[in-house]
């Protein structure tokens, strides 16, 4: 990883999102501690916790596994940072049990679980082993025990890609609201843009060991400042073709092999639509056309051997695969990058049909 | 739903192999213990007589048997623990570790391959009471040295470290398939969780989900403990006075030495007891376990 520079606000729900392998969840796991970093500081509040051990920085972490310990009930399970904190070892042995400190911090303990199972309803599940809980069951236990010691930042490693999609759709907004409810920091790793965008406040893009971008959806969605950041984040997948840039503004799909001013011209499904070859900046035959009831994505094979896909309104006239059609995008919708991937700001013109 | 004729001889077809097997090798030669510990049989009698419970009632009067079954016992109540434990914190100290692993676990597995009758040759020069090692690095200690083999009062404390000695290394392997197969999450959570220290995380997740393989290595270590023999025949015959006489030695010497096969007989069906009731424990603690679960 290299030149990692993040600052998470105080409440934010903050998403890292990238591809297998970016370094994400090391980066999380450096933040937690259960990681030592080669170089550079952690800070929590403005104080550095580069020398504090993962117990002693106040944070709480679902683990994508759930890591829940398998021979405890749900109770126990959740009751586990509290006894780990609360009791002293004495407390905490077999005979400490018979201990009147022990008794009423073990029933004060079971009166927190209790209030944290009812606000996850998960009561009826107290005395169940993990085993034989289903995977929501478990992820809903393991966002208890971490909820349990109203930890000050909340550390989500991939929480959901353990279910199926209904439930991670249903645990996507139960997530999101628990943290508008609880006000703490959330850091929540994925793999999964769609879960990054529905839920966090920001979204850091993570790509090589990188953070490319640090934005919230809307900017990360409309204004990728890398062409990276465009092709991750959205689905489908943001179109991107060869261009030059004529005349200084000019955006030509139509340019010479020898033409200097080479850019990656990237444009999303929407911002384009059908039409006529005659008034098209850009020309191909539908390929294939995927309906999704709500939208109709059409797959055009360009001249130029690119396959394009457009947004079509399923009440509209409806295309037919083998047909010859023109595809116009939205000028102010329209994103140029460098060879480099980098953005290259500036407002572009298509260039006139031939 | 009754099976078609064919299906039936099937059936038997397939079963017919491992039963022709466990037939004989395994119930043929037990049943013939059982028939030959109610009669007089002697080894080379041309006939024999049924006299129903008398070799019980003689092992009964035996002091020597009771010697023996009470050996044999103190011998595991020994080593069971003790290799248990020594396998356990040699196993979490090698899966602690990072270098040298596989090195420790080769090390330490190999009493448990090597050939305990002539590992015992290098035990016996090791207590010479003269010149082995133990006594002369105890003198050099400023310690008391002992005739380890020929004392009766620690003669078979010393047989039980050999048998430590020997078999930890087999339990070490089993705990540390054991150990690799805890997943390294639940460590992480109990270190966010609050967990203060090694111990506390031992008790939390370590021992507890060891536990069915610790019931396994005891009850295991507890049958080959029983069947301790190799290091009494090399090391001490079961002397001094009969001090570390156990059961497969007092069968050998009835059965081998004196002749007596019924009498021989009539241990070996105590010491099966023995280890069918051990085994018995297994299922019961396993049945449990499935039940809790």
């Amino acid at each position: 990883m290299k030149r990692i520079d993040l600052d998470i606000r105080d409440g934010e729900f903050i998403s890292l999102v990238g591809p297998s392998g970016c370094g994400k969840s090391t980066l999380l796991r450096i933040i937690s501690g259960l990681e030592q970093q080669s170089g550079g500081s952690i800070l929590l509040d403005g104080a550095t916790v580069d020398r504090i051990r993962p117990r002693d920085r106040d944070l709480a972490m679902v683990f994508q596994s759930y890591a829940l310990y398998p021979h405890l009930t749900v109770a126990e399970n959740i009751a586990v940072p509290l006894v780990m904190r609360r009791l002293n070892t004495t407390e905490r042995s077999l005979l400490g049990t018979l201990l009147p400190s022990a008794k009423a911090k073990r029933k004060e303990i079971a009166g927190e679980v209790g209030r944290v199972c009812d606000a996850l309803s998960i009561s009826m599940l107290k005395d169940r082993k993990p085993a034989s809980l289903s995977g929501g069951q478990r992820q809903r236990v393991a966002l208890a025990r971490a909820m349990v010691r109203k930890p000050s930042a909340f550390l989500m490693d991939e929480p959901l890609s353990n279910l199926d999609a209904k439930m991670r759709v249903q645990a996507r907004g139960e997530i999101a609201a628990l943290h508008r409810q609880l006000g703490s920091t959330f850091i929540y790793v994925t793999h999964d843009q769609a879960e990054a965008m529905t839920m966090s406040d920001r979204i850091a893009v993570m790509m090589g060991g990188e953070i490319l971008q640090v934005d919230t959806p809307d900017q990360i969605y409309q204004m990728p400042l890398d062409l990276r950041v465009a092709e991750f984040i959205g689905s489908p997948k943001i179109n991107v073709l060869q261009a030059a840039l004529t005349e200084g503004d000019v955006l030509s799909f139509t340019f010479a092999d020898t033409a200097n001013n080479r850019v990656q011209a990237a444009f999303r499904p929407e911002a384009a639509r059908l039409a006529g070859i005659a008034n098209a900046p850009l020309a191909g035959v539908i390929h294939h056309i995927e309906n999704l009831g709500a939208d109709l994505f059409v797959q055009v094979m360009t001249a130029g051997g690119n396959l394009v896909v457009v947004r079509c309104d399923p009440g509209g006239i409806r295309p037919a695969i083998g047909d010859k059609v023109g595809i116009v995008m939205d000028e102010a919708r329209l994103h140029v990058f460098g060879t480099d991937n980098r953005r290259i700001e500036g407002s572009y013109r298509l260039e006139a049909p031939l | 739903m009754s099976l078609s004729a064919s299906q039936n001889r099937a059936g038997l077809a397939l079963i017919a192999p491992a039963s022709i097997l466990a037939i004989i090798f395994l119930i043929a030669p037990l049943s013939s213990i059982l028939v030959l510990a109610f009669t007089d049989y002697q080894l080379g009698d041309r006939s024999l007589r049924f006299i129903g419970f008398e070799n019980f009632q003689a092992l009964i009067d035996d002091p020597v048997f009771w010697k023996s079954l009470s050996n044999t016992l103190i011998y595991s109540a020994v080593v069971v623990p003790g290799s248990m434990l020594l396998g356990l914190v040699s196993a979490l100290l090698i899966d602690a570790g990072t270098s040298l692993r596989s090195f420790y676990r080769t090390a330490f597995f190999m009493p448990v391959m090597a050939s305990l009758l002539a590992m015992a040759i290098v035990w016996e020069f090791m207590l010479h009471p003269s010149f082995g090692i133990v006594n002369t690095t105890a003198k050099a200690l400023g310690f008391a040295s002992h005739n380890w083999l020929k004392d009766g009062d620690i003669a078979l404390y010393v047989l039980a470290v050999i048998g430590i000695w020997q078999s930890f290394g087999f339990n070490m392997v089993l705990f540390m398939a054991g150990l690799s197969a805890i997943p390294r999450d639940l460590y992480d959570a109990a270190e966010l969780d609050g967990t203060p220290h090694a111990w506390e995380r031992f008790k939390l997740i370590t021992w507890p989900l060891l536990a069915p393989v610790a019931v396994f290595v005891a009850i295991t270590s507890a049958i080959r403990s029983f069947q301790v023999f190799d290091t009494v025949h090399a090391l001490t015959q079961g002397g001094p006075n009969k001090a570390t006489e156990v059961l497969l030695y007092t069968i050998y010497a009835e059965g081998f030495e004196f002749f007596r096969s019924s009498h021989a007989a009539a241990i070996t069906i105590v010491f099966i007891l023995l280890v069918v009731s051990v085994s018995l424990l297994r299922f019961v603690s396993l049945k449990k376990n499935g039940e809790g679960a």
